[in-house]
C-alpha cells in the first residue's frame, strides 16, 4: 500500500495574514487616512512608506500566485523568486518615484489615472484629480522594508515544507 | 483554521492591500514666502522692465503669485512671465488701472524648472510691459512663492522657502 503525501492547497496571499503584514496594512490605512492629518510630522510622514513597502510586494506576490493558479502552473518553486522579484520591483519603483522627477511624474499620472476613474464616470474633469506625490530622497531609508516580504514568504515556505507537500492543484482535483 | 476560511481572509487582505495602495494619500502642507514690495519704473506705453527673482526651497514649488500694481502714472501694465512658470491663460493678462492681478499659478505639470532637488535656487523672471499710458509710471510688484512641505510638516516659511529679488 502506498501512501501519498497529503496535497495541501496553497492559500493565495497567505503571507498577508502574517501578523507583521497585518500590522503593516492596518498602519498604512490608519496613517494615510487618520494619523497624517491628526499628527503631521516626521513619524507619520515616514510611517506609510515603511508600511506600504512591507505589504505591496506581498500584494504583487499574491497576484502572481493567482495568475499561476489560473493557468494551472506550479507556483511553489517560483514562490521565493517571485517574492524577491516583487520586493526588487517595489523597491526600484519607490526609489524611482522618490528620487527622480520623471518617476514622480509617472507615479502622479499612473496613480492619478486610477484614482480619477470615478471622475470619468461622474462627468467631472479627470485632469482635476492628478495624484500628488512629494519627491523626497530621505524617504529612501524605508527601502529595506520591501524585503520583509521575502522573509514572510520564506516563513510560509518553511512552514509548509516539513509536514506537507504544497500543491497548487486544488485538493478537490487530487 | 480551515483552508477555505484562510483563503477568504487572505483574499480580503489582498483586496485591502490593493485598495490601500491605490487610495494612498500623501499629506501636504504649504509654506509660503513673499518678497517685500518692489518698485519698478516703467516708461510710456510699450516700454518694458524685467525683474529677476530667486526662490529657494528643498521641496517642490507649487505656486507663484505675482501681484503688480500701478502706483503712479495713468494707464495699465501687463505682467509677462515665462510660460514655464505661468499658465498660458494667465500670461500677459492686462492689469486694470491701479489694480492688482493674481494669483498666477505656476505650471506644476511636470516641468523640471520648478522643482528643486535638495536645497536649490530657482531663478525666474517677471517682465512688465506698459500697455497704455503716455507718462512714466511705477509698478509695485510682490511675488509670493508657495512650496509643498515634506512629511506633512507645517514648516516655518522663514527657513523652508525663501524668495528674493536678484539685484
Amino acid at each position: 500500500v502506498t501512501h501519498s503525501s497529503p496535497r495541501v492547497q496553497r492559500v493565495i496571499g497567505e503571507a498577508l495574514l502574517h501578523p507583521v503584514a497585518l500590522v503593516a496594512l492596518v498602519l498604512l490605512v490608519l496613517n494615510d487616512h487618520v494619523l497624517k492629518s491628526a499628527y503631521p510630522g516626521l513619524v507619520t510622514g515616514k510611517l506609510s512608506d515603511a508600511a506600504g513597502l512591507t505589504v505591496f510586494p506581498l500584494f504583487l506576490h499574491a497576484l502572481l500566485e493567482a495568475g499561476f493558479r489560473v493557468t494551472g502552473a506550479s507556483f511553489t518553486r517560483w514562490s521565493r523568486t517571485a517574492a524577491l522579484g516583487g520586493a526588487a520591483i517595489t523597491a526600484f519603483g519607490f526609489a524611482l518615484v522618490k528620487g527622480s522627477e520623471r518617476g514622480a511624474d509617472l507615479f502622479r499620472n499612473g496613480l492619478g489615472a486610477v484614482q480619477c476613474l470615478p471622475y470619468a464616470f461622474s462627468g467631472l474633469d479627470p485632469a482635476a484629480c492628478q495624484a500628488r506625490v512629494v519627491r523626497d530622497a530621505t524617504d529612501l531609508w524605508a527601502l529595506p522594508f520591501a524585503f520583509v516580504s521575502v522573509w514572510l514568504v520564506g516563513l510560509r515556505q518553511w512552514k509548509e515544507s516539513p509536514s506537507s507537500t504544497p500543491s497548487d492543484v486544488p485538493s478537490t482535483h487530487s | 483554521m480551515a483552508a477555505r476560511t484562510r483563503q477568504l481572509l487572505a483574499s480580503l487582505a489582498v483586496l485591502a492591500t490593493g485598495l490601500a495602495s491605490v487610495a494612498t494619500t500623501p499629506c501636504f502642507n504649504s509654506a509660503t514666502a513673499q518678497t517685500p514690495p518692489t518698485t519698478v519704473e516703467l516708461g510710456a506705453q510699450g516700454s518694458e522692465a524685467s525683474v529677476v527673482f530667486r526662490a529657494r526651497t528643498d521641496s517642490r514649488i507649487e505656486s507663484v503669485e505675482i501681484t503688480a500694481r500701478l502706483v503712479s502714472g495713468q494707464g495699465s501694465v501687463e505682467v509677462i512671465a515665462p510660460e514655464v512658470w505661468l499658465r498660458e491663460r494667465d500670461a500677459g493678462r492686462p492689469i486694470p488701472d491701479g489694480g492688482a492681478v493674481g494669483p498666477f499659478l505656476a505650471d506644476v505639470n511636470g516641468t523640471t524648472q520648478n522643482v528643486c532637488d535638495g536645497v536649490c535656487a530657482e531663478l525666474f523672471e517677471v517682465r512688465l510691459r506698459r500697455s497704455s499710458g503716455m507718462d512714466p509710471g511705477s509698478v509695485e510688484l510682490i511675488v509670493k512663492v508657495g512650496a509643498e512641505t515634506k512629511d506633512c510638516a507645517d514648516r516655518d516659511s522663514d527657513d523652508y522657502v525663501v524668495v528674493e529679488r536678484v539685484p
